[in-house]
């Protein structure tokens, strides 16, 4: 057995199933964090964001312009969901999840009845590379890039920018933020579509392998959610490269130890066993380390 | 609190009493119908609405057809047919509830149901319990043997025995199979063993994954490793489905065959090419089947459904039923349960069906009938390969099982069958 193809199937593996999590979670994970709503239409934007893709590339738009186009899109759908609904739902965790869960059915049925079953989806670009007796498909790996992308911009945003800054205040103390000018609806509405347009985006590269329907979101969301709750919402992108770095760990482990039913069922013993030692999520626990470091 | 109790006993006491009234009632007012009631219950949303809402078509189809001609004559006058139709949102639970609708609401005379395994059970056990007549209208595991339920679709005799010994004698007799875990599946690998056997081919790799599995890569490179001259595939489902852009993106290219594919979901018309190239089907019918009547059927779907993305197998095995149905119907001159399974378990047939002649076997539930291999190319259109040429269905004779003499009301699978008996030690 070629030795060096293995390890790399292995690595690969490891970055796919990273890129998978981080893609499907960014969106979602941004908006629990910042404001305490979970967002059970994650998966009906990141169909958004597929369909959008998909038309604009059968339209003649390039693939690069055809992803941004398809992130603008739902950005704006997400603002706008924002600005009608979730804005009357903010830190009413039970509430917000009741209607963003009868969004999300608004939008799969209308989406079927407008558009019919399914749609035609985006080749996969880029081909392969072979080491030894295994080959891998390039774009697996674009996908890990492109959820690399979103993550170091994410947090350049929230540590370099003035609306990072004020979104931080608007979260830590809405009251006092207020109090020193900073439009707080006006930033919770922005982080709103910013992490619809995430999911958009994710939506997008995922049409590129997968068939787009509008039950599209529906194969995202569990994993999503899985990771999302490791993560916790104390530091958002932190608790997401944590929580990705486990779950694909286990993943990947137990797939090529035991086999893919093993490996999906280690996903959720994974997530059970991190909720017991800590149920504030990783990043929560993380934060309560450091606190206690430095109260000594 | 003893007296809540009480209270919602005599209710559900209450509530007996009046579904066993209301059950006497049916009967008396089925007789005196003015129409003859089919009730259909297929997935037209959720995931499965993609290979089931072509279904719908292929009923309505034939029942506008039926009535356009006069309609039935039952008991002395001619009667049109009502078409019922729910839909199961591929959820399990929502056909048990729906097929008591159909049986204690519309009183229907038939119930069509499910896409499914376990849809498939969950409508059918209700409707043979109250012993009004089920079809299912899919490929399927066959082996079901039931007075009150009768198959339309391609079994595995008509499927997976003649096409896998085809992959053997023309490509090689080294595969893999992998497939969805669950009933059908499990079913169909059975299948793919007996096939093996029969024909002297060897199963290097069976592995089984959960509806969620949609990253691939270490199955691929077990497949790599493996070396087999053609792979088996049962993917069911829009995760698995991912299977296909990511084998073509690492550069397996090895020849596969699938029961599945393309003839229920057209992948070929839903993934950019050339992501299923390479793949061949067996489909009891698809609109690519080159014959007068299969053109013939499409354009009349096209004509009545415009939007229709691809006419499958389901809007052919669906349409194929009712007239089925119809045919048992005149034949018994009544929609009297017991005489109408007479008339069905008489042979009926259809020599002009979309994919070719078909013809119910009274014995076994389930028909004869042709299939026809295909090969997706690199552009995704389907080459023709061969036709397998008309079936019988004898699964159930070579296990015992005469359905017109009595009924055991249980589903058979291939190791029960004595002959293949050494396939499974």
């Amino acid at each position: 057995m070629d030795i060096w193809g293995q390890i790399i199937s292995y690595a690969y593996q490891y970055f796919d199933n990273a890129a998978f999590l981080a893609l499907s979670a960014i969106g979602l994970i941004l908006i629990y964090g910042m404001m305490g709503v979970i967002n059970m239409a994650h998966g009906e934007l990141m169909m958004i964001g597929a369909y959008t893709a998909t038309f604009a590339y059968y339209a003649g738009v390039p693939v690069p312009i055809a992803i941004i186009f398809a992130g603008i899109v739902t950005g704006v759908v997400g603002v706008i969901i924002e600005r009608l609904i979730v804005r009357h739902f903010y830190n009413q965790l039970l509430s917000s999840l009741v209607v963003t869960w009868g969004l999300s059915l608004i939008f799969t049925q209308g989406m079927l009845m407008i558009f019919g079953p399914s749609a035609k989806n985006m080749p996969t670009p880029f081909g392969s590379f072979s080491v030894g007796e295994f080959s891998f498909g390039i774009y697996r790996m674009v996908l890990f890039a492109v959820a690399l992308l979103l993550i170091v911009g994410l947090w350049a945003l929230f540590r370099f920018s003035s609306f990072g800054t004020k979104a931080q205040a608007a979260i830590e103390n809405p009251t006092m933020a207020q109090a020193l000018g900073i439009d707080t609806r006006r930033i919770y509405t922005l982080t709103f579509g910013l992490g619809s347009a995430m999911g958009g985006i994710a939506g997008a590269m995922f049409a590129m392998t997968a068939a787009v329907s509008p039950f599209f979101g529906q194969a995202y969301t569990p994993l999503a959610f899985i990771t999302v709750v490791i993560a916790g919402g104390a530091n958002v992108i932190a608790g997401l490269v944590y929580a990705v770095a486990y779950l694909a760990g286990i993943q990947t482990l137990t797939v090529n130890v035991f086999n893919q039913y093993i490996g999906y069922i280690s996903i959720m013993a994974a997530a059970f066993v991190a909720l017991l030692v800590m149920p504030t999520g990783i990043s929560g626990f993380v934060e309560r380390r450091r606190v206690r470091a430095m109260q000594r | 609190m003893i007296a809540t109790h009480w209270r919602s006993k005599l209710a559900t006491l209450f509530a007996a009493v009046s579904i066993s009234f209301g059950a006497g009632f049916v009967s008396e007012a089925a007789r005196a119908k003015d129409v003859i009631v089919l009730c259909t219950i297929d997935d037209l949303s959720g995931d499965f609405s993609i290979m089931s809402t072509p279904k719908t078509y292929g009923y309505k189809l034939a029942v506008k057809e039926i009535n356009d001609a006069g309609g039935i004559e039952v008991d002395g006058e001619k009667k049109k047919i009502r078409l019922i139709s729910y839909d199961g949102q591929s959820n399990v639970a929502r056909y048990q509830q729906l097929a008591q609708r159909c049986i204690f609401d519309d009183e229907a005379d038939v119930v069509m149901a499910g896409y499914t395994g376990a849809e498939r059970e969950a409508a059918r056990q209700e409707v043979v319990r109250n012993k009004v007549i089920y079809w299912h209208n899919n490929q399927g595991e066959g082996g079901i043997a039931d007075h009150y339920s009768f198959f339309s679709g391609v079994t595995p005799e008509q499927q997976v025995l003649p096409a896998v010994k085809y992959m053997i004698e023309n490509i090689g007799p080294r595969m893999t199979f992998i497939g969805a875990d669950y009933n059908f599946c499990r079913a169909i690998g059975q299948w793919v063993r007996v096939a093996a056997g029969l024909n002297g081919g060897k199963i290097e790799m069976e592995e089984y994954f959960p509806f969620g599995v949609s990253q691939w890569q270490a199955t691929i490179d077990k497949i790599k490793a493996t070396k087999p001259d053609f792979q088996v595939h049962c993917l069911v489902g829009a995760d698995q489905v991912q299977f296909y852009p990511q084998a073509q993106a690492a550069g397996l290219r090895t020849p596969a065959w699938s029961n599945v594919t393309i003839a229920d979901g057209y992948e070929h018309k839903r993934f950019a090419p050339p992501s299923l190239a390479n793949l061949y089907v067996t489909p009891g019918y698809i609109e690519d089947v080159d014959s007068n009547e299969s053109k013939a059927f499409a354009a009349k779907i096209r004509a009545m459904f415009p939007d229709t993305p691809y006419v499958n197998e389901h809007a052919a095995f669906g349409y194929i039923a009712a007239k089925a149905m119809a045919q048992a119907w005149t034949k018994a001159g009544t929609v009297d349960t017991e005489k109408v399974i007479t008339a069905l378990e008489g042979d009926i047939s259809l020599p002009d069906a979309p994919g070719g002649p078909w013809t119910l076997r009274g014995s076994q539930h389930h028909a004869a009938m042709p299939s026809h291999m295909f090969k997706v190319k690199d552009d995704h259109t389907l080459e023709f390969v061969k036709a397998f040429d008309v079936t019988e269905p004898t699964f159930l004779k070579d296990v015992g099982v005469d359905l017109t003499k009595s009924s055991p009301g249980r589903q058979f699978l291939p190791p029960e069958n004595a002959a293949w008996a050494q396939f499974f030690k």
